[in-house]
């Protein structure tokens, strides 16, 4: 809100620089975000952020009270007058159908008013924070506005048919043309004041064009009302129509402002207007909603709250600048009434921040709290996600952060089924709508912008998050932490080795590191299916299921522009925290030297590594101590559709150190079985 | 050199060692190789050498000049060997590439990648408060309005929730608009004391610009005892300001609003980029906006089953895009997001 200076200065007298009022208000909890200077008002202009708590200090009387507040200085409050006569005849007809919305209404009627632009010094105010005039009318009831915070309307009285004022709510299919020109199709939830026969303002928010005052105006009826707070938050959000009225009357108003906020208006417009005919007698339907209450506040509660005592006399000095009245009921005791423009303040520790804030936030001293220290157990899952981060850190990959709402189009043309998934109905940006329920997507993009800025072509990148999909118990969507990595290109040349391209295995092989690490064994990889993927390997570990890697199919490479082979995985931390052992213990070393012997052996394609390596441990597992394959070779000498594999085998015996002959033995044994139960041949 | 068989005379002998006591050290001291080195050495020292021929001679010279002649060729000899000795040593320490290596070629690295600077900024603000015996816990993402917004004592059709603009789902869920749905979680399955802190994602429908982005983090913290008073939270985050921002921070505590602390205050530090003498990043101020904090509402007490009598304490929440923004200097909140390789191995 834009406070002027000059206009401050009417309600308490202060004769510091406006850089140390702006301090001043600053630490008192008024925020003031910027100081502008407009020479040609000769005027000072402070923009200040204002809570949703104080609509009090919507207005320039309550900043100045604020002001008077926090430098002890006398407060005066905009005068409404002197007294006019006033017609009791012609006090106007309102019907209020609708109490609980509107709980007290109040109209005047101006008769024979004659009026022109306003006086400079209103004019020059509103201008400076940034209204322009229009005419002594509609420029008092925004004067009022922005000097005591309660918002007014002024109807042309003869465009009101059946002269008379109806709150009610609006009918099916009303409509109404608001006077900033736009057609509001109104709901039986919206609060309006109409005439006989149609609204001429939605309630609080804004007036109807149909009645709006002109400069041919000669009979009006100034409404002053306070509307229920909520009812007209939910018209305001209703038609997306953010008003100064609706965002004062949202967050309350004086209820006894309601009536001086009228007369302060009647008094303007009799002082301004070039004539006055006739002032009615003021209609009120309902009752001022103010009702006199106090709270009861021990003078010792501040402290236990804050840490700092505070005497008495200055709690009670700080409650009075504010305009709340402190009676001493007994010792240490106080019984605090508030005053009507304070309906936030409720409960005692509501009056505790009041008391903080006058004394100063600063001026508390800081201290350490007493602890009794306890041992708190670290999650699992958060020390997987330590690992998996360095374990993907040390393997070279980058870590991403990207956004959990992803567009759906890839999952539609893949034809992935999205039926337990969850979707924002708001969404920020249309086409992120849905809550991720795999990261593939994400790292994908993540590739395909790094591709198009030129990043080169080994990208090695993993993320950290949650996935979503299903639904818990309590109907709330299942969320997974979950580690996704992508693998993409060719490893960096350098100028010792030649480049390669990435494989599945690279990924693979990260993963059983990662395995490894979490001490979880009896891992088993199968072949899987996934609609990102050509080819697909799912990861399990004692039957559980941990996540999937696999080579990303041409098409989603088309898809997302990336040019070269790329690699995904992603596998559940939670899943790998169940699993996750952090125990080690130690094994004695080996008494007796091993001897490792090799093996190549030429079979179909179609024999798989794993077949060979289980045969060869299974022939001797009191010997045999480790398989590694260590070469594949397809080429010459190698008959098509064949493969050679080598295998590196470590043989040791716990009882003694093993001949060359005995090894030799157990060798030649398991070559010629190899070679039947793979119908392989022994490689020359 | 000379004949084996060969003897010297006594006028022989003492020419051989006047010439040899004058060159041989220095004649060793020149050789500029090993090879060199060991010609010398032969020369010296072989069978063939002068001085071993002296040795071999001294036995036909007559005896009163035996002795002194003797005594001079053992102590030349001597001397030689310990030249001969050092020269070796010199020698083999001068380096002799057969090839010519260039040392200026790049190492090979193992290549490591780079934490994501929010992970970082995450870790370096957990791991103070994990110092001050905070328990790192975590929440959800997707959450009830109950958890979002009414236990934290922001009723429904209050303006108090304009400041919290939300994403709902389709089934009435929301995503969380901020990490103190997290105190709630706790609080409700818990009894204190408690210590707690904890990062995570939350989501606003913000217009996204250079400042603001529809998906962020943010870091909760709770204490709640019988005891912890305001002023222990000004002293806590005292602690944790100065540890993230520098000894020499400043800090500025200002009243302000939220639903669910009371009092409440927003934190400033002393701008560290002009030392508080007003720059561009703290708009010419001094002093940077980077959280909020607060004693804990009663209502919130009351929301999770509390006794608000009984016990007391405080909260606070930061933004971890902010505090990362600022102490790195980064301008676009965007560039988190968009993992350009360029800008993620920075962070190395």
């Amino acid at each position: 809100m834009k406070i002027s200076l000059n206009w401050l200065k009417d309600y308490v007298t202060v004769r510091k620089s406006a850089e140390e009022i702006a301090s001043v208000l600053t630490s008192g909890g008024l925020e003031v975000k910027g100081i502008e200077k407009v020479p040609s008002l000769e005027d000072i202009l402070l923009e200040i952020e204002i809570t949703s708590n104080r609509p009090d200090w919507l207005s320039h009387s309550g900043v100045a009270r604020e002001v008077a507040a926090l430098l002890d200085l006398p407060f005066k409050f905009p005068s409404c007058g002197e007294k006019r006569i006033r017609d009791k005849k012609s006090a106007p007809r309102v019907q209020v159908r609708d109490a609980g919305k509107c709980p007290y209404y109040t109209g005047c009627l101006l008769e024979g008013v004659e009026f022109g632009e306003s006086p400079e010094m209103i004019r020059k105010r509103l201008e400076a924070v940034g209204l322009r005039p229009i005419n002594l009318i509609v420029d008092v009831t925004n004067y009022v506005l922005l000097e005591m915070g309660q918002p007014l309307h002024a109807f042309d009285y003869d465009f009101l048919e059946g002269k008379k004022i109806i709150v009610r709510s609006a009918k099916e299919k009303e409509t109404l043309v608001a006077i900033n020109g736009e057609e509001i199709a109104l709901t039986p939830e919206d609060l309006v004041i109409a005439d006989e026969k149609r609204a001429v303002a939605i309630a609080g928010v804004m007036g109807g064009k149909n009645s709006e005052v002109n400069p041919r105006t000669r009979n009006i009826l100034l409404e002053s009302a306070y509307f229920n707070p909520s009812s007209v938050r939910r018209s305001s959000k209703r038609f997306n129509l953010v008003s100064e009225s609706s965002y004062r009357f949202e967050r309350g108003v004086d209820p006894v402002a309601v009536d001086t906020a009228r007369e302060r208006a009647i008094d303007l417009i009799c002082r301004y207007a070039k004539r006055v005919g006739k002032i009615s007698a003021v209609t009120r339907c309902g009752k001022n909603p103010f009702r006199k209450r106090a709270i009861r506040f021990s003078t010792g509660f501040p402290a236990r709250i804050l840490g700092v005592r505070i005497p008495e006399a200055k709690i009670c000095n700080s409650l009075k600048s504010l305009g709340l009245k402190a009676r001493k009921v007994h010792k240490g005791v106080l019984s605090v009434s508030i005053p009507s423009f304070r309906a936030d303040l409720a409960r005692p520790i509501d009056l505790v921040e009041e008391v903080a804030r006058l004394f100063s936030y600063d001026r508390i001293p800081e201290t350490m709290p007493e602890i009794h220290p306890a041992l708190w157990e670290e999650k699992s899952l958060r020390r997987v996600e330590a690992l998996l981060r360095r374990v993907f850190l040390g393997a070279g990959f980058n870590e991403a952060v990207t956004f959990s709402l992803v567009n759906e189009r890839i999952f539609e043309k893949l034809g992935v089924d999205l039926k337990n998934t969850t979707r924002v109905i708001n969404p920020q940006n249309k086409e992120l709508t849905l809550l991720r329920p795999t990261l593939f997507p994400s790292l994908l993009e993540v590739l395909k912008g790094n591709v198009y800025r030129g990043s080169g072509s080994d990208l090695k990148i993993f993320e950290i998050a949650n996935i979503f999909g299903g639904e818990t118990p309590g109907n709330l969507p299942a969320e997974q932490m979950t580690c996704g990595f992508a693998l993409a290109g060719m490893r960096k040349n350098h100028w010792l080795e030649k480049t390669r391209n990435y494989a599945l295995f690279d990924v693979k092989g990260v993963l059983e590191e990662i395995l490894e690490d979490l001490g979880i064994r009896d891992v088993s990889f199968c072949a899987g299916a996934n609609a990102f993927f050509e080819e697909a390997l799912s990861v399990a570990a004692s039957g559980k299921p941990l996540g999937m890697i696999g080579k990303v199919s041409k098409a989603v490479r088309d898809y997302y522009d990336i040019p070269f082979d790329v690699f995904l995985g992603e596998i559940s931390s939670e899943a790998l925290a169940s699993l996750a052992s952090f125990d080690r213990s130690f094994r004695a070393l080996p008494k007796f030297p091993a001897s490792r012997r090799d093996i190549s052996i030429v079979v179909k394609e179609t024999v798989c590594a794993k077949e060979i390596v289980d045969l060869i441990v299974a022939h001797h597992p009191a010997w045999i101590r480790q398989v590694e394959v260590a070469d594949v070779y397809r080429g010459e000498k190698i008959p098509k559709g064949s493969k050679s594999m080598t295998f590196s085998i470590e043989y040791r015996s716990d009882e003694h150190t093993l001949t060359a002959e005995e090894v030799s033995r157990v060798q030649d044994q398991l070559v010629e079985l190899l070679k039947s139960r793979t119908e392989g041949s022994l490689r020359t | 050199m000379s004949d084996p068989s060969e003897v010297y005379t006594h006028q022989n002998i003492k020419e051989v060692l006047d010439e040899l006591e004058r060159t041989a050290s220095s004649r060793l001291a020149a050789a500029e190789s090993a090879e060199e080195l060991e010609k010398l050495r032969l020369e010296f020292f072989g069978k063939k050498a002068r001085l071993s021929l002296v040795m071999r001679s001294l036995g036909s010279v007559p005896p009163e000049e035996r002795s002194l002649l003797g005594q001079r060729a053992n102590s030349l000899r001597k001397s030689l060997e310990e030249v001969l000795a050092k020269e070796s040593a010199r020698l083999s320490k001068v380096l002799h590439p057969r090839a010519f290596l260039d040392l200026t070629l790049p190492g090979i690295r193992p290549g490591r990648g780079a934490v994501h600077p929010i992970t970082r900024t995450i870790a370096q603000i957990t791991e103070i408060f994990e110092k001050l015996n905070f328990e790192w816990v975590e929440g959800r993402e997707v959450e009830t309005t109950f958890y979002n917004f009414t236990a934290l004592n922001i009723p429904e059709d209050h303006p108090s929730r304009d400041a919290f603009d939300t994403f709902f789902t389709r089934e009435g869920h929301l995503l969380r608009s901020q990490t103190s749905t997290v105190q709630i979680r706790v609080m409700e399955k818990r009894k204190p004391p408690l210590r707690i802190i904890a990062p995570g994602r939350v989501y606003r429908p913000d217009t996204v610009d250079a400042s603001h982005s529809f998906m962020f983090h943010q870091i909760e913290g709770l204490m709640v005892d019988e005891k912890t008073t305001f002023s222990d939270l000004k002293g806590v985050i005292h602690v944790f300001l100065r540890a993230l921002f520098g000894k020499k921070t400043k800090l500025r505590f200002r009243p302000h609003f939220f639903p669910f602390t009371e009092p409440s205050v927003e934190v400033d530090v002393s701008c560290f980029i002009c030392d508080a003498k007003g720059c561009s990043v703290c708009g010419q101020k001094g002093w940077l906006e980077v959280m909020g904090a607060g004693s804990v509402d009663p209502n919130v007490f009351e929301a999770v089953g509390y006794d608000p009598g009984a016990v007391q304490g405080f909260a606070f929440g930061l933004g971890v895009e902010r505090i990362a923004m600022l102490k790195y200097g980064i301008t676009d909140i965007r560039l988190f997001y968009e993992n350009d390789l360029r800008f993620l191995r920075q962070f190395q």
